[in-house]
């Protein structure tokens, strides 16, 4: 643990302490005493006394072999923990199978709870000083310089002891002990009252410690358990809440444990993110703001000035430095980046100030986050940017550090955490994220190109240490996400399968029983899930992508998190327009864009504008288009693309073309590895449809390798579609063409595509065509037919 | 039958040198003045033809992906690749080995075949001409191959290289600090990287043939690199129900859209349409059997996809490699340091039992007297500062190396698995969708690829794995640490340490979950595991243990009033005993001795004999615990009594988790926190998850994984197999038929070869369709030779028809003797030189070496018999012929002789002459063991004396075929280009278009004559090789 930085004398009345907290032993720190618990303490005091003797008489049996001795602690140990309160019955039982009857352990445990059952005797929680020291005092007979004695104590040297201070049982005790010790006389009776009725009841009575007339729950019933609790709690919202309780049922213990246990303050914590997730940025705030205002004050560790201000406590200056982050990230993930950015700056500031690496560290990830999500700037200004990034990046870009004391010039002013391996640990995962940051940074501005040996890979197998809340795990599954995510940017719907399948896969839990253990269920992993959906109807495989996304709705409902059910929701409004889309059902399209019009404006209104113009309103359809502003550059070339194809299908070449001409422009400068086949392959559409077919099958060719690596299965029908059209028109052998076209779209996915194909089939053998074939004429002809019957209607792909 | 041989040289320049080792084979490259030499001791010597050394290295160190390093491999075969870049070696067990040729490093190692590799031939894919294609590029540009290089580059070198995605490795020394990787390894997986331009540039188009040994076999490595097919002859020639007698010769050609190989064989005579170029029908030409000499084309599709698909396999094996590279380092550190852990916990005494000290510290504070000096002396701070160590050093960089290192190569390989498995799919839509017209005309097409291939499912399933196994290892490095890092925390905060140790307990206890402590201890440092169960029982499972004792209870009748008394009466027997001890009088006299000790102890111990007694009175069975409970207490005492009879010692504890993952099964220790895969999203991953959690995989360790893999890895042929494992039988496009006359009985020599090698872009072959991609197959008997032209009929334009046919019919010959008994012509050596007789220029610093003749020198003038045959290009031949002399007792001496007139023939007579060498100087000739002839420069090479001697001359240049073909350029030596070179690279950075501009540069160079000569310095260094 690091020195605590020498903290100056300030002479100024504090807030008074003692009023917020009241006394400090009014709080429940030890074990609430139940009946077990003193029969377990009885028990306990029992067998130090057959061991060691009561005072100064030793005892009457030979003290227990170690052998002994640790079983007996073993009984007592599974006592000490026992989760539920047992019956006197069972108690008796346990001893029976401890101690049977041995040493008369059993006969002198049943007299002293007999004692108390019949009133005869009060509950005592005493332990001679002998059980602490382990020294036999001396016979107050004997005279004061007794050799024997002297002899006795010498040869006792070597026999075992019984306990020391240094054991589990010991602080078992001592808590007990507190809370024993501070009981007002009213209390002591109950207590008595409790135990008595322990003993004489025949059946299984259960004490249960209460609070106001509520019932405390053995995980919340003394302040140690209550913040562990909330820890727990805490750690599953954010791995798996499957594994915490109900949001509401939470809550309802969290003001439990808030009244009960006021120096939990982690109780206002868990209050806040309970609230995040049912959405209420309010009461979120509210409750972040009592956690910060309740953690202004630590301990003293100053004795010389706790004697002088007679106060165990001093106010921390470490929430102010903090407190802003965590309220600027409930402000961002609710959309509020103006309050986020203030708050962060005020953070950055106070960490300045205070030289606190971790803290601005901290905010500067934040900041970044908030600056690229609602950054409404990326496109601008590309040359100053890049001035401006260069500082930014080395902020957040780090060389990963192999020990806390590589941070250059930190000096710890608070108690962020508790020791210098939750530091390092700490500043490792914000490296991490840091440089994921600048990832999506990069991706955001259209590279495909990411650096990836500096950046990503040691992002992604963050460096730390003892990783107890299983920090690198978090970051290489966010690490994923982000990859496989940039994968199918790019088209490459395959790999990104891969990428995400591995990730699902590979979300081990290493202990059935351990619910701390349990596979993770969180945002990255929901986007690796989303991502498998995408890849496979990347490919045409709409059966798969459906059965996944049905697979998430179960995994990911919304009432469990809502953040990772927004992906599920967007994926599968994007799924089935495109699957409505192909099968002309415009009316089912147009419900899935109302889907999506909630998450993204951009997605909706480019479906919208499809939709618009594949019903005929081509000049609304383009409105739209122009009024979208949008600040990623993929999302720009796709409003080009788009509104060229729409004036490709309206014929009004020129403009396309120079729509197409833009998107060219935009999409040469990114390094996107599907957008330039893209582009090229509407262009070539375009010149078809304007009788260029030569200059069309040369920009055909240039794009071929493109679209068939990482074009999608609709890209490539159109593809295929163009080319076999060319090659046909100019005299060429389109069969080749053909064949692929009728291969790629099968099982009925798009019958108005395959009507397509099948009527270019018929112009190659008709009559007057390149290959005239009667037979084959018929054949294809009857196919055609019977496929109009099934599904009728055009099919629109010169818009896609 | 105008066969006449004329006598005049036909060496230039030559040279003899004493060779370093027996060569077992050699060749040179067809860009260069470069000769390479294999040994049978696995040694590879590059050299200058000047003999000046470039490099020599010894590939028998090197290992290929799934073999061992064998040193007893010879070289067996040798051959430049196309661009002159690479040189493949095939050695005598199976391997080939790509080296640079510039630097000598192995660049891909891969296991081709399962014996040795007899041959290695290297082609280049070579579209239909490239002028046609150039368009409006048509002008005379002198350096049109520079252009050409350009376009070609531009089209093929993408703007980012592919596997930037894929997360990259040069991650070695950032992850582990102390486990320091051997520096050999280090450069052997650098090295091994061939980067995406140097493949695009070098090694894609181009395909490597290679035979095993036995001749039944032909290997085709796409781009030198991809094992991709393997014919089995054999099976190939049962179509037609032939069989194998003799195989000569095998050749890429890509007019004729497969491999070609050449091979006597035994069966009906097929009946070959010799003009169009398919398959023979089913009825044979004439009934019966017989001998026949037969061209194969085995049908070999190639499309872009397939060159992706082996760059992928590079990346693959580069994978893999840094996998288990990084396995290995980490192996053997780990091993070391699990070993200093186990022994500091070794109490080194039978009676302290590491696990029931801590146990009973930990809970009650306080322990026996030895146990705690155990602790206090035996571990001590000093140990506890050890584990402490290990668990905050060691083990982190073990963990990083399994989070870093080994998950990025583990996740790289699943991308690259990923990308070749996508190439070659699509490299098989293609294959399927080619010929198949069911996909245009059915009603409902076929499935693409119905069955999916179990090679690329294997592969796919190790690779997932490995990645699983990986991730596993990390987290159960992360589990072993926290474990220790706990029970650090735990034990330093004991009686023992707690003096020395300034901590403050509280504060590291609270994050400390005291029960996953107690188990951790239980389950891993004691020993017996009956006792771990009884001890887990009493620790964890109160509720269960009384329950159970509850319905014992209902069944034996227990009274517990019953047993109340007897409580009551055992207490009432013992306080009459102490009631007793109380009337026993103290001896006083016994105070006298200064000896205290046995008094005292006898009245301490007295209360146990009492004790003990008396239970054994009261109670026949057992005194002080149930029967039940197994009467641990007696069995615990048991061993402290009476040595363990077993003779292995049983270790103290054993805390590895982790090392079993470095075998090939993973221990129990491991197991039991064994992460179990994900199942919620089985039905979408094809019940991955519950697969992956299956015992069998489960157990598997890396290693064994890693076998698997390299196995899997080194036999891509599988691709071609069937589920059953069969290979799938291959398509021959057509067969043709050179001889089978009844008599024929093989050939002695055969060969195929491009009739315009690649590297003459600008012959007007090229322009001519038909003739550019066309092959010659020269065949050769004792008594007879031909060599024919064969053109691929799809290539040729019905308007060239003529022109190709007129050219095919020149350059045929066919020479057949009853007896060959030619003499040399001796006079017409005068009158008709064959060329000019200086065309290369001779360097001043040279050795030269005069060999003192004996007085009488016996002229070899009588062509006996004909033994190799060597095709140039155009038509060209070099024989290999076996003279004897008038003179008796001289016996026979293999010479060769080559066409003096090239194609086309200025005189057509010239076609029909051969020129026999004959020394200027009138030095004697030398038997010729093996031949080779530098394909561009036509410098030959040929080994005498055992192998040990090599005679190294350049061939008189034919008569040019165009006038302006020799047309001198600037005159440019090597050296000059390699410091141009080494400029440009300076100047440009890495590899760019500069080294292909050189590489054309050279290669014109060279095509327009000789003028490679390395005339700067002097081969100083060279001069012990010189005879």
């Amino acid at each position: 643990m690091q020195k605590a930085a020498p903290r100056p004398i300030i002479k100024r009345s504090y807030l008074n302490l003692d009023a917020i907290f009241g006394h400090v032993f009014s709080n429940l720190t030890g074990e609430p005493v139940t009946p077990t618990k003193i029969a377990t303490f009885y028990l306990l005091r029992i067998l130090f006394q057959t061991h060691f003797g009561f005072r100064h008489k030793r005892a009457y049996y030979k003290p227990f072999s170690p052998a002994e001795k640790e079983r007996i602690f073993h009984w007592l140990y599974a006592l000490m923990t026992s989760v539920v309160e047992l019956s006197y019955k069972d108690f008796r039982i346990v001893t029976r199978l401890a101690f049977d009857d041995g040493r008369e352990v059993c006969k002198n445990f049943y007299a002293a709870m007999e004692k108390i059952g019949a009133g005869m005797a009060d509950v005592t929680l005493n332990v001679e000083d002998e059980f602490y020291t382990n020294k036999h005092p001396k016979d107050p007979k004997l005279p004061a310089n007794d050799t024997v004695h002297e002899a006795m104590d010498l040869a006792r040297g070597d026999i075992i002891q019984f306990s020391s201070n240094h054991s589990f049982m010991y602080r078992w005790m001592k808590r007990l002990l507190a809370q024993y010790t501070k009981s007002t006389p009213s209390e002591v009776f109950q207590i008595n009252a409790a135990m008595k009725s322990w003993v004489l009841s025949a059946v299984e009575s259960k004490y249960h410690p209460e609070f106001k007339g509520e019932y405390l729950p053995h995980f919340i019933d003394c302040s140690v358990r209550a913040r562990d609790w909330v820890a727990k709690s805490i750690y599953f919202i954010q791995k798996n809440p499957r594994f915490a309780f109900q949001y509401n049922e939470m809550l309802h213990y969290t003001r439990i444990v808030q009244k009960r246990h006021p120096d939990v303050v982690e109780g206002f914590l868990l209050e806040a993110i309970v609230q995040v997730q049912l959405k209420d940025s309010s009461s979120a705030i509210k409750a972040m703001k009592s956690f910060f205002e309740l953690s202004m004050f630590e301990l003293n560790e100053n004795m010389v000035h706790a004697a002088k201000t007679h106060r165990l406590a001093v106010p921390t200056q470490t929430p102010l430095m903090y407190a802003p982050i965590l309220q600027a990230r409930i402000c961002r993930i609710f959309g509020d980046y103006q309050m986020a950015r203030l708050l962060l700056h005020e953070s950055l500031q106070q960490a300045q100030l205070r030289n606190d690496e971790i803290c601005h560290q901290m905010a500067n990830i934040e900041m970044h986050t908030v600056d690229i999500l609602g950054c409404r700037a990326l496109l601008e200004d590309n040359n100053e940017k890049t001035a401006k990034h260069i500082e930014n990046e080395r902020r957040v870009q780090r060389k990963a550090l192999l020990h806390i004391d590589d941070l250059h010039g930190h000096t710890r002013s608070g108690p962020c955490c508790l020791s210098s391996e939750e530091d390092f640990e700490l500043v490792a995962e914000m490296d991490s994220y840091g440089k994921m940051l600048m990832l999506m940074k990069i991706i955001a501005e259209g590279n495909y190109k990411l650096i990836y040996d500096r950046v990503a890979e040691t992002g992604i197998t963050c460096p730390v240490g003892n990783d107890l809340g299983e920090r690198g795990r978090k970051v290489a599954a966010y690490g994923a996400a982000l990859i496989s995510s940039n994968m199918i940017h790019n088209g490459m719907y395959h790999q990104a399968k891969c990428a995400a399948e591995n990730m699902l896969a590979n979300n081990c839990r290493t202990d059935e029983t351990d619910p701390f253990q349990a596979p993770f269920q969180a945002e990255p992993w929901a986007i690796g899930a989303v991502n498998l959906s995408y890849s496979q109807a990347g490919v045409g495989n709409y059966d798969a992508a459906l059965r996944t996304i049905e697979e998430m709705r179960q995994n990911y409902p919304e009432e469990l998190s809502w953040q990772s059910n927004r992906h599920v929701v967007i994926c599968a409004a994007v799924i089935n327009f495109e699957r409505f889309l192909l099968k002309n059902d415009y009316k089912a399209c147009a419900s899935e864009v109302l889907n999506l019009a909630a998450h993204s404006e951009l997605e909706c209104k480019l479906r919208q504008a499809l939709l618009l113009a594949a019903a005929g309103k081509e000049r609304a359809s383009v409105e739209v288009l122009e009024g979208l502003n949008v600040v990623d550059i993929r999302g720009r070339i796709r409003i080009h693309m788009q509104t060229g194809c729409i004036y490709t299908a309206s014929q009004e070449f020129r403009k396309a073309a120079r729509e197409f001409a833009d998107a060219l422009s935009l999409a040469e400068n990114t390094t996107l590895k599907d957008i330039v086949p893209m582009v090229k392959r509407r262009q070539a559409t375009m010149l078809m449809c304007h009788g260029q077919y030569v200059e069309c099958l040369k920009l055909l060719k240039e794009c071929n390798e493109g679209i068939e690596q990482f074009g999608s299965f609709t890209e490539k029908a159109c593809y295929y579609m163009t080319a076999a059209r060319c090659h046909r028109l100019l005299g060429k052998d389109p069969r080749m063409w053909l064949k692929k076209s009728r291969a790629l779209v099968r099982n009925g996915q798009w019958p108005a595509f395959t009507k397509l194909v099948l009527s270019e089939i018929a112009a190659l053998h008709d009559v007057k065509g390149l290959m005239p074939d009667e037979n084959r004429l018929s054949q294809i002809c009857e196919q055609f037919g019977k496929l109009t019957a099934d599904c009728p209607g055009r099919c629109e792909w010169l818009l896609i | 039958m105008d066969f006449s041989i004329v006598k005049t040289q036909i060496l230039n320049n030559r040279r003899t040198f004493r060779t370093p080792f027996k060569v077992s084979s050699m060749c040179f490259s067809s860009q260069n003045d470069l000769i390479a030499l294999g040994s049978k001791t696995g040694e590879i010597l590059l050299k200058r033809t000047s003999w000046k050394m470039i490099w020599k290295t010894n590939i028998n160190m090197i290992q290929a992906v799934g073999t061992e390093c064998k040193l007893d491999s010879s070289v067996s075969a040798l051959h430049f690749s196309p661009d002159g870049r690479f040189l493949a070696a095939a050695t005598s067990k199976g391997i080939i080995h790509l080296l640079d040729v510039e630097t000598g490093k192995v660049r891909f190692s891969v296991k081709a075949a399962s014996e040795k590799i007899a041959k290695l031939h290297w082609n280049c894919v070579r579209e239909k001409p490239f002028i046609s294609n150039l368009g409006e590029f048509t002008t005379r540009i002198k350096n049109v191959e520079a252009i050409e290089g350009a376009i070609e580059l531009a089209e093929t070198t993408p703007n980012i290289s592919q596997e930037e995605i894929a997360f990259v490795y040069q991650r070695l020394d950032e992850d582990g600090s102390s486990f320091k990787h051997e520096d050999a390894h280090k450069e052997s997986l650098e090295r091994t990287l061939i980067s995406t331009e140097t493949f695009r540039e070098s090694l894609q188009n181009t395909i490597l043939l290679a035979t095993d040994d036995m001749d039944s076999k032909i290997i085709v490595l796409v781009a030198g690199v991809f094992p991709y097919m393997e014919i089995d002859i054999s099976d190939t020639l049962l179509q037609y129900n032939q069989s194998l007698l003799m195989l000569y010769d095998m050749h890429y050609s890509s007019a004729f859209g497969g491999v070609s190989f050449l091979a006597t064989t035994y069966g009906p005579f097929l009946d070959c349409k010799q003009n169009e170029l398919k398959p023979p029908g089913a009825e044979p030409k004439k009934d019966g059997q017989g001998c026949h000499t037969l061209l194969f084309n085995v049908k070999l599709n190639i499309n872009s996809s397939l060159w992706d698909t082996a760059l992928r396999y590079i990346r693959l094996l580069f994978g893999f490699n840094l996998y288990s590279i990084s396995l290995e380092t980490t192996k053997r550190n780990w091993e070391e340091q699990i070993d200093n852990l186990h022994s500091l916990f070794d109490t080194k005494t039978k009676a302290v039992k590491i696990g029931n000290v801590l146990l009973e510290m930990l809970l009650s504070g306080s322990t026996d007297a030895a146990g705690e000096a155990f602790l206090e002396r035996g571990l001590g701070t000093d140990g506890l500062d050890k584990i402490e160590l290990f668990a905050t050093k060691h083990m982190p960089e073990v963990c990083r190396i399994a989070r870093g290192q080994l998950s990025t190569s583990a996740r790289n390989l699943c991308f690259q698995r990923c990308e070749f498995s996508t190439s070659l799919s699509r490299y098989a839509k293609f294959i399927q969708l080619k010929d198949d017209d069911s996909f245009l005309y059915d009603e409902d097409p076929p499935a693409y690829l119905s069955e999916s291939n179990i090679w690329l499912n294997t592969l796919e399933e190790k690779i997932n794995i490995l990645d699983m196994k990986t991730r596993h290892l990390g987290i159960q490095c992360l589990t072993m640490m926290q474990e220790l890092g706990h029970l650090v925390k735990w034990i330093s905060m004991t009686k023992p340490f707690a003096k020395t140790m300034k901590v403050n307990a509280l504060m590291k206890i609270k994050r400390m979950n005291i029960a996953k402590i107690l188990l951790y201890i239980v389950r891993n440092f004691i020993p017996d595991p009956e006792a771990v169960k009884d001890i887990e029982n009493r620790l964890f499972n109160l509720k269960e243990l009384v329950s159970k004792q509850k319905k014992k209870d209902l069944e034996d009748k227990f009274d517990e009033v019953e047993y109340l008394y007897r409580l009551e009466r055992i207490a009432e027997v013992e306080r009459k005993k102490l009631i007793e001890t109380f009337h026993e009088k103290f001896r006083f006299a016994d105070l006298d001795d200064d000896d205290l000790t046995p008094l005292l102890f006898q009245e301490l111990d007295h209360p146990i004999d009492i004790f003990t007694d008396s239970m054994m009175e009261q109670n026949d069975s057992s005194p002080f615990l149930e029967e039940d409970e197994g009467e641990p207490e007696q069995e615990e005492q048991k061993p402290d009594e009476e040595p363990e009879p077993e003779g292995e010692p049983q270790p103290a504890c054993d805390l590895d988790r982790v090392g079993s993952f470095f075998e090939k099964e993973l221990s129990q220790k491991a197991l039991e926190v064994l992460p179990k895969c994900d199942e919620t999203f089985d039905c979408v991953l094809n019940e991955r998850g519950s697969r992956m959690n299956s015992i069998e995989i489960q157990k598997m360790g890396i290693l064994r994984v890693l076998e698997d893999l390299a196995a899997t890895l080194s036999s891509p042929q599988k691709i071609h197999c069937d589920k059953a494992g069969n290979q799938k039988k291959l398509e021959v496009s057509f067969i043709y038929e050179i001889t089978s006359t009844p008599t024929h009985q093989g050939y002695q020599d055969a060969k195929i070869s491009s009739v315009t090698p690649s590297y003459y872009k600008r012959h007007p072959f090229n322009q001519l369709s038909g003739m550019g991609r066309s092959i010659q197959v020269s065949v050769l008997q004792k008594n007879e030779f031909s060599s024919i032209v064969i053109v691929p009929t799809s290539d040729v334009l019905p308007e060239d028809e003529n022109e190709v046919n007129d050219h095919v019919e020149k350059l045929k010959r066919c020479y057949e003797f009853e007896k060959i008994d030619v003499t040399v012509d001796k006079s017409s050596a005068e009158n008709r030189p064959p060329g000019e007789t200086d065309a290369m220029e001779v360097d001043s610093n040279e050795l030269r070496i005069d060999v003192d003749l004996g007085p009488v020198v016996p002229e070899y003038d009588t062509l006996i018999e004909l033994s190799q045959v060597h095709p140039l290009h155009h038509g060209e031949l070099v024989l290999l012929g076996k003279f004897t002399s008038a003179q008796e007792g001289t016996g026979v001496m293999s010479q060769m002789m080559r066409s003096i007139s090239s194609y086309p023939h200025e005189i057509p007579e010239d076609k029909d002459v051969f020129a026999k060498n004959s020394s200027e100087d009138g030095s004697s000739e030398i038997p010729i063991e093996t031949l080779i002839i530098h394909p561009t420069i036509q410098l030959a090479a040929y080994l005498h004396d055992d192998g040990s001697k090599i005679t190294i001359g350049d061939m008189k240049p034919e008569v040019p075929p165009i006038a302006d073909y020799e047309e001198k350029t600037v005159r440019k030596t090597f050296r000059d280009y390699q410091r141009r070179r080494e400029r440009y690279r300076e100047d440009m950075g890495v590899m760019n278009m500069n080294d292909v501009q050189y590489d054309v540069l050279v290669q014109e160079a060279m095509d327009s004559g000789r003028d490679l000569t390395d005339n700067g310095e002097s081969d100083e260094d060279e001069e012990d090789d010189d005879i």
